[in-house]
């Protein structure tokens, strides 16, 4: 219990968004709060929708008793060159020369922000120093986990992407010491498509703040919902196949003749057409107690898109008794779906329209289902018992 | 006598809020609606219409005795190379104001339908979905059962989608791409083919700028028209059942 846990992670803090920096800033608090010796290495940036650019200052700092060491991030990089820090480490070139990268891959990992100078820390960390990188694809997971990869346990939040096809993931996956896996699906597939050995990947989930109750009547009257809502929080584009939502949502109103009002929240700017006003509502980024209100408001959370590797969102849709519908082409929210049997499933519009038709027509068995999700989170999504699963595996593994 | 009035049961803030944001929302009719997307599409074609025509002939101007020294070079360097870029140019030149008109008399042919045969919502369908449904196996099974019914959705929506970002990605023409390594003499052909470009940069660049400009705006124009069509043919329809929906 006495090793130190440094969680890694490009872009860490209070103003960050992006689904694995929230679960990665929220597993340090748990893992702190559980007793654990906790440090971030992180850089200056904030989040995916301002990489580069310096947010936080560089140096120590603390983030509710954590130390937050940030690191500088180096100068962009040209297409396909590697960082000083990786070229001048003969360990790193050896990696690189054994598993050859395709041009793409090194394309790809020029691209994105990394730092030098966290990437020279990780290498010459003191051996009993353990690192939990978050999330897989991203320069400094890549290049932190070659650098020491017996002191290296990944949070991957993993799902069926171009990134999981690189062979520089391969090698992460299959050298790093331990994998955390946010739900049994990602599991399975991270099983299936590297070789793991079934006792180095451990099942620890994440958690979600069990604190927060909406309301609901009070955020469908500040938004003027008045007809049957159905809401998504998250990016609002192809990744969570948003334009997909709604051109479902308009055939259903074409189709059925009723209104719906579909809500969609989240930091990006959300491009639709002026007519498509008259039934998707923007309400931009909320905050948690907003979301909480949201979720509360609808009649179904829907969740369309198929990258996931514990979604978030479908979590907190639960904690507020709401049903869910969900992209039966994405295994982790349908497994959650069927695990806490709390929602539905649509493979395609013929499915969607099908669900909407039984969920709006039947307010009692929304209930069911939604009482349904609130006792799986409450029973599977509580922090302290992530910080317990994520704290023994790091320890004993 | 009149009672006093009851300022615990009003929420100030909810009504306050609910007031900014239908000031901050004007109502729309339908027509109106369609008339946003229809100056957006004018806009568009304006500035299609602006970067039609690319020009291998920009001015080349030089200050100072080696300023013009070098123009001049660069006015005898281009005019030998004339015979090989200007038809390029030119042919360039001539599809894009074919497809500038052919855009205008879509929108023509368009409006023309529209006014003859305005769209019209169909007969409203009966609700056939039981509402005593309670556990999940049997919301499971009156979903398959109600999905076995529903005609599939055309599949011409997810093209337009799928086109739109395609469009998208190929409007930008670099001058600079990557170049290839097939084999190991690649490098030494790249490094002749790179001072090639780099010298003729002064050359090609603008006239690659002025095609991206032109792809920018036809892809504008273009999307512009899409969401025009289908504003003109789904505003009125969601606009005739959110009226019956508020009627009810």
């Amino acid at each position: 219990m006495s090793k130190r846990i440094t969680v890694v992670s490009t872009w860490y803090g209070p103003d960050t968004a992006g689904g694995a920096e929230v679960a990665a800033r929220a597993l340090a608090h748990a893992l702190h709060l559980a007793g654990a010796q906790v440090e971030v290495w992180s850089t200056t940036a904030r989040d995916l929708f301002a990489p580069t650019q310096p947010y936080y200052p560089a140096g120590d700092n603390h983030d509710q008793g954590i130390l937050v060491r940030r690191f500088a991030l180096a100068k962009p990089l040209g297409i396909g060159e590697l960082p000083v820090s990786v070229r001048r480490n003969p360990a790193c070139m050896r990696v690189l020369a054994q598993v050859q990268p395709e041009a793409q891959e090194l394309r790809v990992l020029s691209s994105h922000p990394h730092s030098d100078e966290l990437i020279h820390a990780i290498a010459t960390a003191e051996p009993s120093r353990r690192f939990l990188f978050v999330p897989y694809p991203l320069p400094i997971s890549l290049w932190g986990v070659m650098s020491a990869p017996a002191q290296s346990f990944l949070l991957p939040c993993m799902h069926d992407e171009p990134y999981a096809a690189h062979r520089l993931t391969k090698w992460q996956l299959e050298q790093a010491r331990g994998i955390l896996a946010n739900s049994r699906a990602e599991r399975e597939f991270i099983l299936e498509h590297f070789a793991c050995q079934p006792e180095r990947v451990v099942l620890t989930r994440l958690g979600i703040d069990m604190q927060v109750t909406g309301a609901g009547e009070a955020f469908r009257r500040a938004h003027d919902i008045q007809y049957p809502m159905l809401f998504f929080a998250g990016r609002r584009d192809d990744s969570k196949n948003v334009p997909l939502l709604i051109q479902y949502v308009q055939a259903y109103i074409l189709r059925r003749q009723r209104m719906l009002t579909l809500v969609l929240a989240g930091r990006d700017s959300l491009h639709i057409p002026a007519y498509q006003h008259a039934f998707v509502r923007d309400v931009g980024f909320l905050s948690e107690q907003s979301k909480a209100d949201a979720f509360a408001a609808c009649d179904v959370f829907v969740h369309a898109g198929t990258q996931e590797s514990f979604a978030f969102v479908l979590m907190e849709a639960w904690l507020q008794r709401r049903p869910a519908l969900v992209n039966r082409g994405c295994a982790v929210t349908t497994d959650a779906v069927n695990e806490a049997q709390a929602g539905l499933a649509f493979a395609d519009f013929a499915e969607f329209a099908a669900a909407l038709d039984v969920l709006l027509a039947n307010p009692r068995l929304t209930t069911e289902l939604g009482q349904a999700g609130h006792d799986y989170v409450t029973q599977q999504c509580r922090w302290s018992d992530v910080a317990q699963r994520a704290l023994a595996a790091i320890t004993q593994l | 006598m009149t009672p006093p009035p009851d300022n615990t049961s009003i929420d100030v803030a909810a009504v306050i809020a609910e007031l900014r944001h239908k000031l901050a929302r004007p109502a729309q009719t339908p027509d109106q609606s369609a008339e946003l997307e229809r100056q957006a599409l004018q806009e568009a074609l304006h500035e299609m219409e602006l970067t039609r025509v690319i020009s291998a002939h920009l001015p080349l101007v030089g200050h100072g005795i080696v300023g013009r020294g070098i123009a001049l070079a660069q006015k005898i360097i281009r005019r030998l190379l004339r015979w090989y870029i200007n038809p390029i140019v030119e042919q360039q030149n001539a599809f894009n104001d074919a497809t500038l008109r052919t855009l205008h008399v879509l929108l023509e042919t368009f409006d023309e339908h529209i006014q003859q045969y305005p769209p019209a919502n169909p007969p409203r369908p009966p609700h056939p979905t039981p509402s005593d449904i309670t556990t999940l196996a049997t919301a499971q099974h009156a979903q398959q059962l109600g999905a076995q019914q529903e005609a599939p959705l055309s599949p011409l929506s997810a093209r337009l989608h799928a086109l739109a970002q395609t469009r998208h990605r190929a409007a930008t023409v670099l001058s600079a791409w990557p170049l290839p390594v097939r084999s190991p003499v690649d490098h030494l052909s790249n490094t002749v083919h790179r001072l090639q470009r780099l010298g003729l940069r002064w050359y090609i660049n603008p006239i690659v700028e002025q095609l991206n400009a032109s792809n920018r705006a036809t892809n504008r124009a273009v999307t512009a028209l899409v969401a025009y069509v289908q504003a003109r043919l789904m505003r009125p329809l969601i606009h005739d059942i959110q009226q019956h929906d508020q009627h009810v």
